[in-house]
């Protein structure tokens, strides 16, 4: 969860992560910063996000990310 | 039947008295997809055939693919003691390849039908022209467009893509995927819904309920008033324009007429941006408003985008379906491929990767690339002509340097002490951010690319005051109608001010907080409005929506 943390920070220093629970839905990351939150974690915890995987629900928060890497690590 | 006419009101009426006066309460979709199939056949009986193929082949690819996916869990499990990892995961790669092989298969088909219905004149013609001959020659289709044929593509290929990406369950029963891809309040203009989001609603029954009564009723009469009070009014002078010959002018009654000038190309831009959001987002709104009453809920469309600060900004603000359409179903998968990320590491990896421009450009070079391409085809989507083409390319280009160049204009603000969150800031944005608007839709008004150019060119080099007053009074509307005109937008501009402040939705949900006199008082001023103020008559054909065309 901290790397994760540390990874959003660097994304977007301007933004809560710990407290905002809607970042997707209301609009607080844009398409593009998803795709580069994607490919960097991808990179970092040897997973595949799929473009399936790109529902609100699952980048919302920081703990549902969170929540989608370890179910994403656990199918590999 | 257009959604401002008479037989229109009169139908949706019908269907929501039956609606909620069938006692077999789950029943219910049933009267919606009568409604639904009536309105089809009735506005668009020779074409039926086409949104007929649509909805067969993609049930029953939907189905097919939860087959597969069954069969072969099936089958992966009866191997469990048996097979080694790298047979379960050869199985299920067959299984993923089937699936896909089906899903190009449809989409090919289904956009296939609505290319050639769109495009095949305009390819032919083109073609025609290259070789040399000419464009009349040509094999053409003479078909007019299946009702909202673009609209029921992407409802239905978005469903069947959900499907294989398993995150929706197919519909079993086909009738229910019917009333899904038919539903008569969306099939004119929109919005495209999504399947998780609609299809539950339209199938559970709904009881009838006061304050969706109340605020449905609302929402209609705000998109009538901004449809044929202010839409259908100003829809005049821009026909006007078009009619005189525009810039290079013509005969106006027999007088010659020396052509528009740049003040008035300028005018003509801004009456279009009214018009056109106006009519769209009215349509919606009436769309809505309906749903609202039978206890079904739109998504919204628009959030008053021309107060958006940022091109992206806007485009998630303008047509929200459409644009979250591309966004999931194009966009994502292109910038996720395989070949964007060797692109994206192909730059990382490169001499110019190490510097801080090229660490840049190697995470956002391929998006901005992937969202190139979405405008592309949002501008292609809108008609076969070059000036759509010129309006994608403009709001594409536009996206991608503002990704590309993201980190120049964070150091130049900073740089000038910039503070981002000063009102001064923001409204020049906002300014920018319209202007640019206002550039893409001189493609749209114009004959073609060569046309919009030197419209552009004529904005700049020649502004006239006095030209103006003269050119002003060919458009067709009496002073009394422009003042009406501007009245009607300043009553539009206070409640999406208030709205956007409030961070609400419709202006139902604004007098809501208010007392039930002011409600009604409200109302009343509002259809009073539409019935003194509204376009009625020859003059006018409420069938004209303008998105009904793509």
């Amino acid at each position: 969860m901290e790397e994760l943390m540390g990874i959003l920070k660097d994304l977007r220093p301007d933004v809560d992560f710990e407290n905002e629970k809607a970042l997707v839905t209301d609009g607080i990351l844009d398409s593009f910063d998803i795709i580069s939150l994607v490919s960097t974690l991808n990179d970092e915890f040897d997973i595949t996000i799929r473009p399936a995987n790109l529902v609100p629900e699952n980048f919302d928060s920081a703990e549902a990310m969170y929540a989608l890497i370890e179910k994403l690590q656990d199918e590999e | 039947m257009a959604l401002t006419s008479v037989p229109f009101m009169i139908f949706a009426l019908i269907t929501g008295i039956i609606y909620f006066a069938l006692p077999k309460k789950q029943y219910r979709w049933v009267v919606l997809l009568i409604a639904s199939g009536f309105f089809y056949v009735y506005n668009s009986f020779r074409y039926s055939a086409f949104i007929l193929i649509t909805m067969i082949t993609v049930y029953l690819a939907a189905r097919r693919m939860a087959d597969i996916s069954a069969e072969t869990k099936a089958e992966v499990r009866s191997h469990k003691e048996d097979w080694s990892k790298e047979q379960r995961k050869a199985c299920k790669d067959a299984s993923a390849k089937r699936r896909r092989r089906l899903l190009a298969a449809t989409l090919l088909l289904n956009f296939g039908i609505l290319f050639m219905l769109k495009y095949f004149n305009f390819l032919s013609g083109s073609i025609a022209s290259l070789l040399g001959g000419s464009p009349d020659d040509a094999p053409q289709i003479h078909l007019l467009l299946p009702l909202g044929i673009s609209f029921y593509t992407f409802i239905a290929t978005g469903y069947l893509i959900d499907v294989y990406r398993d995150t929706v369950e197919p519909e079993k029963n086909f009738f229910r995927f019917a009333l899904f891809v038919s539903f008569f309040p969306q099939i004119i203009q929109g919005p495209i819904s999504q399947f998780g989001k609609l299809q539950h609603q339209l199938i559970e029954p709904h009881d009838p309920e006061w304050d969706n009564f109340k605020k449905g009723i609302m929402n209609i009469s705000w998109g009538v008033f901004k449809k044929i009070v202010i839409a259908d009014r100003v829809w005049i002078a821009i026909k006007a324009y078009n009619s005189n010959g525009g810039i290079h002018g013509g005969f106006i009654e027999g007088e010659e007429f020396a052509g528009y000038g740049g003040t008035a190309v300028l005018f003509i831009v801004l009456l279009y941006a009214l018009q056109l959001y106006a009519d769209f987002s009215g349509g919606i709104d009436i769309s809505r408003g309906i749903c609202q009453v039978l206890g079904i809920q739109l998504e919204a469309n628009f959030r008053q985008p021309y107060f958006s600060r940022s091109i992206s900004e806007y485009w998630r603000r303008w047509h929200i379906t459409l644009g979250a359409w591309m966004k999931n179903y194009v966009f994502y998968p292109i910038a996720m491929s395989d070949l964007s990320k060797r692109i994206s590491s192909g730059i990382a990896k490169s001499d110019f990767g190490a510097t801080p421009a090229g660490k840049h450009l190697s995470k956002v070079f391929t998006t901005a690339m992937a969202s190139f391409i979405v405008f592309m085809l949002i501008g292609i989507w809108h008609g076969a002509n070059s000036r759509y083409i010129g309006f994608g390319l403009w709001n594409g280009i536009i996206i991608m340097l503002s990704a590309m160049l993201g980190p120049v204009y964070d150091s130049t603000r900073t740089a000038l002490h910039i503070n981002e969150n000063a009102a001064w800031w923001k409204l020049f944005q906002m300014l920018r951010t319209f202007i640019i608007v206002l550039v893409g839709y001189v493609f749209d008004i114009a004959e073609n690319f060569t046309n919009a150019l030197q419209m552009l060119k004529l904005t700049l080099t020649d502004q006239s005051l006095s030209a103006f007053r003269d050119q002003v009074s060919t458009l067709g509307l009496t002073k009394q109608e422009y003042a009406a005109v501007a009245f009607c937008t300043l009553v539009l501009l206070y409640f999406s001010i208030r709205l956007e402040k409030l961070s609400l939705d419709t202006p139902a949900d604004l007098l809501e907080r208010r007392p039930g006199l002011v409600q009604w008082a409200a109302l009343f001023l509002l259809l009073l409005c539409i019935l003194i103020v509204g376009v009625y008559g020859p003059m006018s054909d409420p069938a004209d929506f303008i998105y009904m065309q793509f």
